[in-house]
């Protein structure tokens, strides 16, 4: 919501505070299994990452998961089997006949790991509905002037459905190419101001001049990509994003460790412990438009 | 609820009519006020003693005083630490009242000297816990910017301890940053820090005396758990025309007080600003020249006696701080306004009546493109009537009680975003009301001349009134339904008895045993995700959903004095015990959630220590050496797995060195050392990648510190004896703030390296090292 972005700007200007690394020791715990995936309803392959975690002062890439059995069974009964990329280890993609229909509730299964190293087999399982997403009207792109800077706002103009909750996450490609990868670049918002509106040239995201894969030029094609989350992602995002930017005592909160929808089932844990990450499943809807000067 | 009210204030009325009937048919009373010669301000805690019977008493916040006396002739002795003995004879055979006026003995560095307490206070009086601070002992500390802030003063004393660098929120004993009662003349005031916490509403120009009561809260007030700040403005120089003021490196003040008219009626008025903005627009920077930041403040009174039997007294606070650039602005403020009339029903039976209404308010808005804005604005408004009474039965009792009355309410606020094509709703929250009404009774009695009992009974009733929306919650604190109701409906009443007991056993004339056990209860809790205090704080109160907290809290202490009175020293030790305690679960959404209620958690928590302090009051060389230990923990269901963790202001080991030297007639060196082990804090034990950012996984709540805060602050003040004689007494205050520089830690996050993906680090923001300021003061 733009209320986190105005407190997130307040801090970073008004605070002439002096900031140095230290050294700390910290203390350690048992590996934990992470799972990043997103799955979406448009015709490109989707992939489940499964990591684990690590030290805090680890600084090498998580160590990737191997060899786990990997299933997706809708409501309707359907199943599927991730195959593992066999040259991307850890990873694993949803196979060609794979294909996500709004309104089911599908259930991520992951077995055959052991992630603690204990000499037992664990299971993982995941449960979320693919939600609806609006169609994109129109969309443009208007160069404006904020933060001190050129940026390029990011236009949309559509229906937004009066009578369901809707939780939104924009992405934006130049030229076919994402730059806003890293889910602290993502936009997120919750419909609460707009709820059953139609928006008229709404601004939904921002393109700085400042960072270099964000520059647009003229001729440059801009794609938009709207997806429409759970409420429960959209507090995944944030969380995450808090915990990037880190924290200051004004308007920071408890560190806590951010929520998961993934639990462990066997052997059964009673404190959530043992997996972090989320199982993500949304529906996408796309736009392009060429920016001319 | 309106019966009981009614049947409560005809009882009280009773009372009155009683003893006014008593009292004529035995002894006679003599009463008067105590002044300061020089300016006529009222001296507050002045010992009145008469010789042939050893007994005394002490002034009340007024200045009054009333006691009993058999027909003779007596001698009257008044003190008062700071001035001279006034002593007369006097001949009682009928009700008579005795004004004195004090001159003030000190030397003439001090300004306006209004000691509070009488050489052997510290052993005699049936008050522990409770430190009064004197405005010169104030002064000579040194200060932050020059300024020299009564918050920062408070800090210093031992079993307080600062909720972090840069606020003036503070934590008693263990307790929450909203767990204080901070009383400007009677009206509470809910955010007692300027911007960024430099400087504290209170100005301390227009200040008189200010007290802390850590434990031992006297039954007259109620509602916060940790402490009650009372602080009282000054009345105004009743005798001539002064001012004083002050033009320092980030602020400047003036006041100014006199009589009007005669010496009936006078008036103080008292203002400052900041102007840090101007260096700002210094800087080549052109985000850093486009900031406005800066605050005022007002405080203003005036006071006219009608005649013996009655005074009015109206004064009014006002400040506001502003923060603006061109993306975003937020500002904040407290507005309280208090009118009073002290009426003597008797020369025993005194009584003050009081209107009061407090405002505090923010707004956070933001402008930074033409197509969407957004502006959030929070109030909350108190209103108030209070009728205390103050029956002197006796010299050795003294009788308090009284009917309180508040009504609050709060406006969590109204969301409006503009600017783009689309229209969108305003997003409000709905308004809260509440009704906080109160009776009390408390009696101070000195059974002889080696023990005194203070006993008091407070019974409470707080009720949340519509209109107003309640939901309602199941077992997951999702909210399943909710219910609406009309305006004026009482909702729920808590009603809540909070018991005081306090005893003092002398055991010679140098040393006495004091122990007390009081309950308080707290209504209105702040929901505060930090742990600092910010101005973006709400306040929420007891609901349905949301039980009053309750503390018990007992107290011993052994107190001794040395060197005739010069050294003063004492041991505490507390336990508090304290249920119905509020926390918030993790990732708690507060700011804009109607559903506020359903992120509470509940559970208990108890706090334990013990304070030493040895203070020196006379010669050269004055101040005090403090050491508090102390620890605080919570056990909240839904945080943590359900296991206690520390609380999180819990700082084990506080160390407080604060001293004056008085060099010759010219300088004064001050200095104070502060130490204060790290806050607990969470750290990360492992770490995660997740979306193409690595993010730590953390231990459980609270099980590491930060690293311990120390620092120390220099000052040296100078008066000019020059051979020219200005219109004006001028004087020069240099400091410098953490002499040594020592970067304390004010936040540590675990962030990526920007300049090296795949690598985390622990970073570490200080706030303010080697700070020096100057600022020339004047009196005329």
């Amino acid at each position: 919501m733009k209320y986190a972005y105005i407190t997130a700007l307040f801090c970073a200007t008004l605070l002439a505070s002096c900031t140095q690394e230290i050294d700390l020791n910290l203390g350690k715990t048992e590996p934990e299994l992470v799972v990043d995936g997103a799955i979406s309803d448009d015709a490109a392959a989707d992939t489940i990452t499964l990591k684990k975690s690590s030290d805090y002062f680890y600084n090498k890439p998580a160590e990737m998961v191997s060899g786990a059995i990997v299933t997706l069974t809708d409501s309707e009964g359907y199943s599927y089997t991730l195959p593992e990329d066999p040259g991307k280890k850890g990873r694993y993609y949803t196979p060609a006949n794979f294909m996500a229909v709004a309104g089911r509730r599908y259930t991520l299964n992951i077995s055959n790991v052991d992630i603690n190293s204990d000499g037992v087999k664990e299971t993982y399982t995941s449960e979320s509905g693919l939600n609806k997403v609006p169609d994109i009207d129109s969309m443009s792109v208007v160069k404006k002037r904020i933060f001190y800077q050129d940026s390029w706002t990011v236009r949309v103009s559509m229906q937004e459905p009066e009578k369901t909750e809707d939780f939104y996450l924009f992405k934006t490609y130049i030229n076919g190419v994402c730059n806003s990868d890293s889910i602290n670049e993502w936009g997120v918002t919750d419909d609460q101001f707009f709820n059953g509106k139609y928006l008229i040239s709404e601004s939904v995201m921002y393109l700085f001049s400042e960072k270099p894969d964000e520059k647009v030029k003229n001729g440059d094609t801009i794609t938009l990509e709207m997806n429409s989350i759970s409420e429960e992602y959209l507090y995944y995002i944030y969380q995450v994003a808090d915990e990037f930017r880190g924290r200051n005592p004004l308007f920071g909160g408890q560190p806590a460790n951010v929520n998961t929808n993934i639990k462990r089932v066997s052997p059964a844990s009673t404190d959530g412990k043992g997996v972090r990450g989320f199982f993500a499943i949304y529906s996408t809807a796309r736009k392009s438009f060429v920016y001319k000067e | 609820m309106n019966f009981k009210r009614t049947f409560l204030i005809f009882l009280l009325f009773s009372i009155i009519q009683g003893i006014m009937a008593i009292e004529t048919a035995e002894k006679i009373t003599l009463s008067g006020y105590v002044k300061d010669a020089s300016n006529g301000e009222a001296l507050i805690g002045a010992t009145v003693y008469v010789k042939e019977l050893k007994k005394g008493t002490f002034t009340n916040n007024y200045g009054f005083y009333s006691i009993n006396l058999p027909k003779g002739s007596f001698t009257i002795e008044c003190t008062y630490v700071g001035y001279k003995n006034a002593t007369s004879t006097v001949i009682v055979n009928g009700v008579q009242t005795l004004n004195i006026d004090l001159t003030p003995g000190s030397k003439e560095l001090s300004e306006v000297v209004v000691r509070s307490r009488r050489k052997d206070a510290n052993v005699s009086n049936n008050n522990m816990s409770a430190q009064k601070l004197e405005i010169t002992t104030i002064r000579k500390i040194p200060a932050l910017m020059g300024e020299v802030d009564l918050i920062k003063a408070i800090q210093l004393l031992p079993g307080v301890v600062s909720a972090g660098e840069g606020t003036s929120s503070f934590s008693v004993r263990g307790g929450g940053i909203d767990q204080n009662l901070i009383v400007l003349d009677e009206a509470t005031v809910y955010n007692a820090s300027h911007l960024m916490g430099f400087f504290s509403v209170f100005n301390n120009d227009a200040i008189k005396n200010l007290t802390l009561y850590k434990g031992d809260i006297p039954a007259t007030h109620d509602g916060r758990l940790a402490s009650l700040l009372e602080v009282h403005m000054k009345d105004g120089n009743s005798k001539k025309f002064a001012g004083s003021g002050g033009i320092g490196t980030i602020a400047s003040r003036l006041t100014l007080e006199g009589p009007i008219g005669s010496d009936r009626t006078t008036f103080i008025v008292s203002g400052r600003r900041t102007y840090a903005d101007m260096f700002l627009k210094m800087s080549s920077d052109e985000k850093i020249r486009d900031n406005r930041l800066y605050f005022y403040d007002l405080n203003a009174k005036l006071t006219h006696r009608i005649n013996e039997n009655n005074r009015i007294f109206v004064s009014a606070y006002m400040g506001q701080d502003v923060f603006k650039n061109k993306m975003a602005g937020f500002d904040f403020g407290n507005t309280t306004l208090t009118a009073r009339w002290n009426h003597l029903f008797s020369k025993s039976l005194f009584s003050n009546f009081t209107f009061n209404y407090t405002r505090y308010n923010y707004g956070l808005a933001s402008s930074f493109s033409d197509e969407s804005n957004f502006d959030w604005k929070y109030k909350m408004n108190d209103i108030g009537l209070k009728a205390d009474f103050t029956y002197f039965l006796s010299p050795e009792n003294t009788l308090k009680f009284g009917y309180n009355t508040t009504f609050h309410k709060l406006s969590p606020g109204t969301v409006i975003s503009s600017g783009g094509a689309t229209s969108y709703d305003k997003y409000e929250l709905p308004d809260i009301h509440a009704l906080n009404q109160a009776i009390y009774l408390s009696d101070d009695y000195k059974i002889n001349d080696n023990l005194s009992v203070k006993a008091g009974l407070r019974l409470n009733a707080f009720s949340n009134v519509g209109s107003g929306t309640i939901y309602n919650y199941d077992n997951n604190y999702e909210s399943v339904d909710s219910t609406v109701y009309g305006s004026g409906k009482f909702i729920k009443t808590f009603f809540r008895l909070s018991p005081r007991l306090g005893i003092n056993y002398r055991l010679n004339s140098v040393s006495s045993l004091k122990a007390n056990y009081s309950r308080t209860n707290q209504f209105l809790q702040m929901a505060s995700n930090s742990t600092a205090g910010t101005p973006l704080d709400l306040w929420f109160t007891s609901s349905p959903n949301v039980k009053p907290q309750i503390c018990d809290q007992f107290a011993v202490g052994y107190f001794r004095n040395f060197l005739d009175n010069s050294l003063e020293a004492s041991v505490e030790l507390f336990y508090k015990d304290m249920r119905n305690t509020i926390d918030f679960e993790d990732h708690a959404q507060l700011l804009l959630n109607k559903k506020l209620d359903g992120e509470l958690r509940f559970g208990k928590s108890k706090a334990y220590g013990a304070e030493f302090l040895l203070q020196k009051n006379e010669g050269d060389l004055t101040g005090w050496i403090s050491y508090a230990y102390s620890h605080t923990e919570r056990k909240i269901e839904g945080i943590n797995s359900n296991q206690t963790y520390l609380a999180p202001y819990d700082r084990p080991h506080t160390i407080y060195v604060v001293a004056n030297y008085a060099l010759n007639e010219k300088i004064s060196l001050g200095a104070n050392f502060v130490y204060a082990t790290g806050q607990p804090i969470t750290y990360p034990v492992a770490r995660m990648e997740t979306g193409k950012v690595i993010i730590p996984i953390y231990s459980k709540r609270n099980e590491y510190r930060m690293p311990d805060y120390h620092r120390l602050d220099v000052s040296l003040n100078y008066v000019p004896q020059g051979k020219r004689k200005l219109p004006w007494k001028g004087e020069w205050n240099f400091s410098i703030y953490n002499v040594y520089a020592h970067k304390n830690a004010w936040a540590i996050n675990f962030v990526g390296d920007k300049d090296n993906p795949g690598r985390t680090k622990a970073e570490m923001t200080y706030l303010f090292t080697f700070i020096p300021s100057v600022t020339y003061n004047i009196k005329f």
